[in-house]
């Protein structure tokens, strides 16, 4: 089987079970972590594809889910339409930030999108006027088509796993296009790609831009549908989380990270009592991943190859 | 983070300050060498990208623990000198920066001779400039690199542990700092002592001076704001090395 086709399978599981479960807090649960799945997506195309890591992605989730919100409250724009407009402005900041730290030889990215997030989650805190602070935003309105609003937590498990489709189905566009391919090369061997003429640089950045714009309108899609966005929703120890998942799930396997992504979103709901071991045992699977699976779990899976 | 959290461990089972200080930074020296022993050395496949995921693991397994053990809540301990502060050309401060400013300057210095006057930091820079040259002239590139994973955990423990009477100690001090530090080398320029003692400086007094003037909510967005802007204009940093290349 090829991977886009189980990948496609599994999503619409995922879909179908919104109508055998009726417990609303598992739907909330699964629906959160569906975000969670757009992000770690964005996040493996550029680990997966480009070889570089973000610490960050937290931060442009706030980033998003900031933006929309503000957008939306302050100056009464479309819930979906701030939610665009948020993600474009959130991805041309991940350029401003890509171009020149993509340029330089070795993991600057890491580094940067590091103080990138700390930077968001600073200002996050600081300017209480148009973020409210550490206590949070409220007030978003609820997301609508027409005179259909999303206010229960089954329809909008329906629409965010529809979104959740749409979204790898881009990624698997972009992974078996020409573009897709040339980043493979880069992964794989830089100088090669170099002296076939692909634009590195130029690859990278957009792979970083792109990346950036799928967490944002997560964030987007989180701020609307929750009602409510502190901080802590962004700050390193998330960033942290999504690398887990796309690391442990496999760095180029989307199939692989959309499940750990489901699986670890979820966990800590469930296992609330763990919460202080968080950090520790997300390292551990870290060090364990990095050292005997560099592949990840995905990476233990035979798909199939397209042929092109 | 560890040097200051065991030097706090220490100074609350009062064992003297010298002792501790040697303690700590031997202790988180050899830290840094089993790390390197059992994680690194033993990782399948060692690419640039499963190293720093390893690393960043590592850092959250450490920094989990220590929370776990010490607590969420910041711990204070006291200035290492007998008196309060002191006075010089009429400005007084409290005496543990006069401890900080001579720990740099003393260890800066040392670090200067070994890697610029002796074999061994002669051998280290060519170890990291060429792995396979080097082991072809029959150098342990393996130890070599255990050796600077010892000294990283050496000096890095004794700047916690001399920092944390001004910034206190808890579990999650060591990130900014880490991240100050690496601004500081981005903006002085890697691979460069004197550039990286400038770009501390100059971070250093721009963060007190957008404390004073701007807010001192933003004063740690300003370490990053001016590494940014030194990538954007002149990657190589301040003081360039020519270390830095380019894609």
């Amino acid at each position: 089987m090829k991977e886009s086709t189980a990948t496609y399978i599994l999503i619409a599981l995922f879909f179908l079970s919104g109508f055998i479960i009726k417990n609303p807090f598992i739907l909330n649960m699964v629906s959160i972590a569906a975000l969670a799945v757009i992000v770690a997506m964005g996040l493996n195309l550029l680990l997966g594809y480009a070889g570089q890591v973000s610490l960050g992605h937290a931060g442009f989730v706030g980033l998003g889910a900031y933006g929309a919100s503000i957008l939306a409250i302050k100056l009464n724009i479309n819930p979906w339409l701030s939610i665009l407009i948020a993600s474009l402005l959130t991805s041309v900041f991940a350029l401003i930030i890509g171009y020149p730290t993509l340029k330089l030889k070795g993991h600057y990215l890491a580094m940067a999108t590091l103080a990138i997030g700390e930077i968001i989650y600073i200002f996050a805190n600081n300017l209480v006027d148009l973020t409210g602070g550490h206590q949070g935003l409220t007030g978003m309105p609820m997301l609508s088509i027409g005179n259909f609003v999303f206010d229960s937590e089954k329809k909008f498990f329906f629409f965010v796993w529809v979104i959740v489709f749409l979204f790898a189905f881009l990624s698997f566009r972009i992974v078996n296009s020409h573009f897709g391919r040339a980043l493979k090369a880069i992964h794989e061997k830089e100088l090669a790609a170099l002296s076939f003429g692909v634009n590195v640089h130029l690859y990278k950045v957009v792979i970083f831009s792109l990346s950036a714009f799928y967490a944002a309108i997560a964030g987007g899609l989180y701020a609307f549908y929750i009602g409510f966005i502190s901080p802590s929703s962004f700050d390193l120890l998330k960033s942290i989380n999504y690398i887990v998942m796309v690391f442990v799930g496999g760095i180029d396997s989307i199939f692989g990270s959309l499940i750990v992504t489901v699986v670890f979103a979820s966990l800590p709901n469930i296992l609330t009592f763990l919460q202080d071991y968080w950090p520790v045992v997300n390292g551990l699977l870290l060090v364990v991943a990095a050292m005997f699976m560099p592949k990840g779990l995905g990476g233990f899976v035979r798909w199939k190859k397209a042929i092109f | 983070m560890l040097g200051g959290m065991l030097q706090f461990y220490f100074m609350s089972i009062h064992v003297p300050l010298v002792a501790s200080l040697f303690l700590v930074s031997l202790i988180v020296g050899i830290l840094g060498y089993i790390i390197h022993f059992i994680f690194v050395k033993n990782t399948k496949n060692p690419t640039e990208l499963s190293l720093i995921i390893l690393t960043i693991g590592l850092a959250m397994i450490i920094r989990g623990t220590a929370m776990l053990i010490f607590g969420k809540n910041a711990h204070s301990i006291s200035q290492f000198l007998p008196f309060d502060s002191v006075t010089v050309f009429g400005l007084t401060f409290s005496s543990q920066y006069l401890v900080v400013f001579i720990g740099a300057l003393i260890l800066a210095g040392l670090l200067f001779y070994l890697l610029n006057l002796t074999d061994f930091g002669k051998v280290m820079l060519a170890a990291s400039q060429n792995p396979l040259a080097c082991s072809i002239f029959g150098i342990d590139v393996e130890n070599i690199k255990s050796t600077s994973f010892f000294l990283s955990g050496l000096l890095g423990a004794i700047g916690g542990s001399i920092i944390v009477p001004i910034s206190f100690a808890k579990y999650n001090i060591g990130l900014i700092m880490g991240l100050k530090g690496f601004s500081a080398s981005v903006v002085g320029g890697f691979g460069n002592n004197i550039g990286a003692i400038a770009g501390g400086l100059i971070i250093g007094i721009s963060e007190s001076l957008a404390a004073g003037y701007v807010s001192s909510s933003y004063k740690d967005a300003v370490a990053f704001f001016i590494m940014i802007l030194v990538l954007f204009v002149k990657p190589s940093g301040i003081f360039g090395s020519k270390d830095v290349e380019r894609v």
